[in-house]
């Protein structure tokens, strides 16, 4: 029967259809060759940007990493935007300035992404440090892979937000390949999740294709950021379906719309999710097969749409380069009356400089 | 720059501390962050009295993790604030470089200009006192190379307020080079808070018969140099370059076609440098306006020595300075 989580299951399933749907499209039409920058596709990992993205408030804000086009769309950046990027047009969410791997919808909380394994970490903290000073009640997510963990600047950025209690949420998609290196020639521990305990750093693991799990470590990680106990992490664990980088499939060859209600093997979140839905009587194995065509037809009409576009009119590059003139604005609410008296400040005597 | 206004005599770590005091009064979004800003000379006085004033959640002192501190103030800067970021010395920026240049410098036009980083990141450069290779190195250049820095080197208590505030208020990052032999130099400082703009090179020293361009805490010795120069009859017009992202090349040619003679001094190598850079440039534009070859003043190119008698050795002096525009009048009789 239906439960109260239904609502949020249907929404989650919808997510993943679209995120599914859209990298399929990017994928079938890549060979044409209107797509002129790498793809990092997210099949077989749509759940993260999926799960945290529905259950995340409009607010709270979202890092990604190179192999965002789940993040994006699960935060509800816009599609037709994210198309026009990859097209190259100046009329795409980032000015066609960034590409697949440098999304950012401002509009919907999607911050922006990096090609640099783990370095939006502590933008992330940085971020919610925002929040906290500000004392505002929402939180920052940031999607990294397992190779992530290997930087120092991740470990370094624990401490601070442990330090500061920041409302920072870490995801951590573990699929065990660094680009197509497997996690085992990198580390000799490839359990993550508890990797900073001995810092304070509250986490879980969840199976990234059951949604149960899922939903039950997003719900946790919301709730613990949001009730001021500081950060924590999630270690999602993940298949990924295709290549590091390209349109090239290596996922299963059985889809979620074609049997639903039947659990898929090898394991798509997707398939469970239906099932889930069937179950709990919120949707017909027919309403499956018909959100497919539906989003289906949607998503290529989109990238349709976005295609015939052109460009657009040739931007100044050094003028994209710089967002300020040489000479800044002074805010003019000042009141200096209270300035402190530096003067009180006596040099050292001694010699020694330094 | 105001016109008529109150001005008094502070030090160059006052009108730094009185830059950031001031703005975090501006702006509640204004936050530092450093190590050693709870110290009791709190930044050698830049900071001083501000953790007191402004308290721990806008006077940050942070874990000694330099690339994550600057990505952690590329992200508070994209979620409302506006970072300023302390480190006691210019060479701890290299472990930085990630955030700052993957990161910071690219993300206006890698988003198409819809977002922005107004960061600083204050580099003091260590001198003397053997301060040796890794703390006495400057990394203008460097940052110069990568295009969205703005990259300024006060070398007055007047610029470094002006530089600081125009920093803090910039929708840019900015690295500031600041000396630490300047921290207890004293100059004229409006008690009003204003900017000094990037890219905008002051005219320390009107002369006529060679151009000085420095860089600095150099500044200071070409003034040195320029009185015993004037022993010889020379006037020379001496230039503050002030910012090396972008650099002020209008100012320097308009000098360089009244003196016809240029020495440009640079805190650091010469590679690659902004010695070089204003060479190659004001070379190429004042083709028939120069006397002889444009002359630099650079560090030896090796690391800092520790040694004091070594330290006497690699910086250039006034005598230095002196020979070399001495030798320069000969080459252009």
């Amino acid at each position: 029967m239906s439960s109260d989580k239904s609502p949020v299951k249907l929404e989650i399933l919808r997510k993943l259809a679209l995120i599914r749907l859209v990298e399929q499209t990017i994928a079938k039409h890549y060979p044409e060759q209107k797509m002129r920058c790498p793809v990092h596709l997210c099949l077989g990992q749509e759940t993260t940007g999926a799960v945290f993205g529905v259950l995340a408030k409009k607010k709270d804000l979202f890092f990604g990493n190179y192999r965002s086009h789940g993040h994006y769309l699960g935060k509800g950046g816009d599609l037709s935007k994210m198309f026009l990027e990859l097209l190259g047009s100046f009329e795409g969410c980032s000015g066609g300035m960034g590409g697949s791997m440098h999304l950012m919808d401002q509009s919907c909380g999607f911050i922006g992404s990096s090609a640099i394994v783990s370095a939006t970490v502590p933008q992330a903290a940085g971020a919610a440090l925002g929040f906290k000073l500000r004392n505002e009640p929402y939180g920052v997510v940031v999607f990294f892979g397992d190779a992530a963990m290997e930087e120092g600047v991740v470990y370094e950025t624990v401490n601070f937000s442990l330090l500061h209690q920041l409302p920072v949420l870490f995801v951590c998609e573990n699929n065990r390949l660094a680009t197509n290196t497997p996690i085992e020639l990198r580390t000799n521990v490839t359990q993550l999740y508890d990797r900073f305990a001995s810092m304070g750093l509250h986490s879980v693991k969840a199976c990234g294709s059951s949604i149960q799990e899922m939903m039950t470590a997003a719900e946790t990680a919301f709730e613990w950021i949001r009730s001021g106990k500081g950060p924590f992490l999630v270690e999602c664990q993940l298949t990924r379906w295709v290549g590091h980088v390209g349109p090239v499939y290596q996922g299963p060859t059985e889809h979620w719309w074609q049997n639903p209600g039947v659990p898929a093997n090898p394991p798509c979140l997707i398939a469970d999710v239906v099932v889930d839905l069937i179950k709990e009587k919120v949707i017909t194995a027919e309403d499956a097969r018909q959100l497919y065509k539906d989003v289906l037809k949607e998503v290529e009409k989109t990238f349709q749409e976005a295609s015939m576009k052109t460009a657009g009119e040739i931007p100044d590059l050094e003028e994209v380069t710089y967002a300020s003139p040489l000479a800044s604005s002074l805010p003019q609410n000042g009141n200096f009356g209270s300035a402190i008296r530096v003067e009180h400040y006596q040099p050292s005597k001694l010699e020694n400089p330094f | 720059m105001p016109g008529a206004v109150a001005t008094r005599v502070l030090s160059y770590s006052q009108a730094l501390c009185e830059a950031t005091d001031q703005a975090m009064q501006m702006d509640p979004s204004v936050i530092v962050i450093g190590q050693g800003t709870r110290d009791t000379n709190a930044i050698f006085g830049s900071l001083a009295g501000l953790f007191e004033k402004y308290g721990p959640g806008r006077v940050i002192e942070m874990p000694l993790s330099e690339n994550a501190i600057t990505g952690i103030c590329v992200g508070a800067a994209l979620n409302g604030l506006r970072p300023v970021f302390v480190l006691q010395r210019a060479d701890f920026l290299l472990l930085a470089m990630d955030q700052l240049v993957n990161h910071a410098s690219k993300w206006h036009f890698m988003f198409g200009g819809k977002s922005a980083v107004p960061i600083t990141i204050r580099c003091i450069i260590g001198k003397g006192w053997g301060q040796g290779p890794q703390h006495s190195q400057s990394l203008h250049a460097i940052c110069s190379h990568f295009p969205g820095l703005r990259v300024a080197l006060p070398a007055s208590a007047y610029t470094a307020k002006g530089l600081l505030l125009n920093s803090i208020f910039s929708n840019d990052p900015v690295v500031l080079f600041e000396g630490r032999s300047l921290f207890d130099l004293k100059g004229e400082v409006p008690e009003e808070p204003y900017v000094y703009p990037f890219g905008k090179a002051a005219i320390v020293q009107q002369g006529s018969d060679i151009t000085l361009a420095a860089v600095s805490y150099l500044v200071e010795e070409t003034k040195k140099g320029a009185e015993l120069l004037k022993k010889d009859g020379i006037i020379a017009e001496i230039i503050d370059l002030v910012s090396s992202s972008p650099v002020d090349y209008d100012t320097i040619c308009a000098s360089v076609k009244k003196t016809g003679r240029l020495v440009v001094l640079d805190i650091s190598w010469e590679p690659f440098g902004l010695a070089a850079q204003v060479s190659a440039e004001v070379s190429g534009r004042l083709l028939r306006d120069l006397k002889g070859p444009v002359e630099k003043i650079t560090l030896p190119f090796s690391p800092t020595p520790t040694a004091s008698v070594l330290e006497a050795v690699y910086y250039p002096t006034a005598d230095g300075i002196y020979k070399k525009c001495m030798d320069l009048f000969k080459k252009t009789k």
